[in-house]
């Protein structure tokens, strides 16, 4: 299922796939998985996501 | 010692002697690097490509079996296609490694190290080329194990390198969608 949440957070902050990715220090396609639904993150990869982008787990990744 | 067994002792220690080169440049020009290595996702496609390539192998070895019918083929044959079995192996693991973007770590550039491999290519070729003329593929009945070996060597890396070129190509397509939608 695709993380639509995460895809408008990042848009919301401007950013794109590849900076977001050099932000939590994975590579633009596991962003873009993640988006896709294609991949689950780890709880350590969310976090960083959710740090990078100031939201919290809930409104990111909870459905 | 025979020159052969000479030149062949020469070649090992040149090839040693620049293993340790390339080793000292890659260790004194890495120290103090934030070197970022594979991401979570890509260290899971390598767990998977490498048990693919370790049942490839397995797959190979029982073929051979079948093939050679339980009958030993001559050491030249042997080693050939025992040098082959971990070829196809290695091949299976960096292809689907390319393919789920696990191949180059992330502080890699994908144009030097297809140059590099570029150039390793094209020596196995030049290598491959030099053997026969000097001794033909097939001297005495049996395959010419450097030529051959070179041969396949420089086939399998260029199916490497074709492989990497069209996975760079769609994922800049595919990226720059991305972005757009």
């Amino acid at each position: 299922m695709k993380n639509l949440k995460l895809k408008s957070a990042r848009a919301a902050k401007d950013l794109s796939q590849e900076q977001l990715a050099g932000l939590v220090g994975v590579s633009r396609q596991t962003i873009n998985a993640i988006e896709k639904g294609d991949y689950n993150p780890t709880i350590n990869l969310c976090i960083a996501i959710c740090k990078a982008l100031d939201r919290t787990l809930d409104e990111l990744f909870w459905e | 010692m025979s020159e052969r067994l000479s030149f062949y002792a020469l070649g090992l220690g040149f090839g040693m002697l620049t293993a340790l080169a390339v080793f000292l440049i890659c260790w004194l020009t890495g120290r103090g690097k934030d070197r970022r290595k594979y991401d979570e996702r890509q260290l899971a496609a390598q767990g998977r490509a490498a048990k693919a390539a370790f049942f490839t192998n397995l797959i190979y070895a029982a073929a051979c079996i079948v093939v050679f019918g339980g009958v030993e083929p001559g050491r030249g044959v042997a080693m050939l296609a025992m040098f082959l079995g971990a070829l196809l192996s290695v091949g299976v693991y960096a292809i689907l490694c390319i393919l789920h973007d696990a191949y180059f770590n992330l502080s890699d550039s994908p144009r030097k190290t297809l140059g590099v491999m570029g150039m390793i290519t094209a020596l196995q070729f030049v290598n491959f080329i030099t053997n026969c003329w000097d001794a033909g593929l097939f001297p005495d009945g049996a395959p010419n194990f450097i030529a051959c070996t070179s041969l396949s060597t420089g086939v399998m890396l260029l199916l490497v390198i074709a492989v990497s070129l069209v996975k760079l190509a769609a994922d800049r397509r595919r990226g720059e969608r991305d972005e757009e939608s």
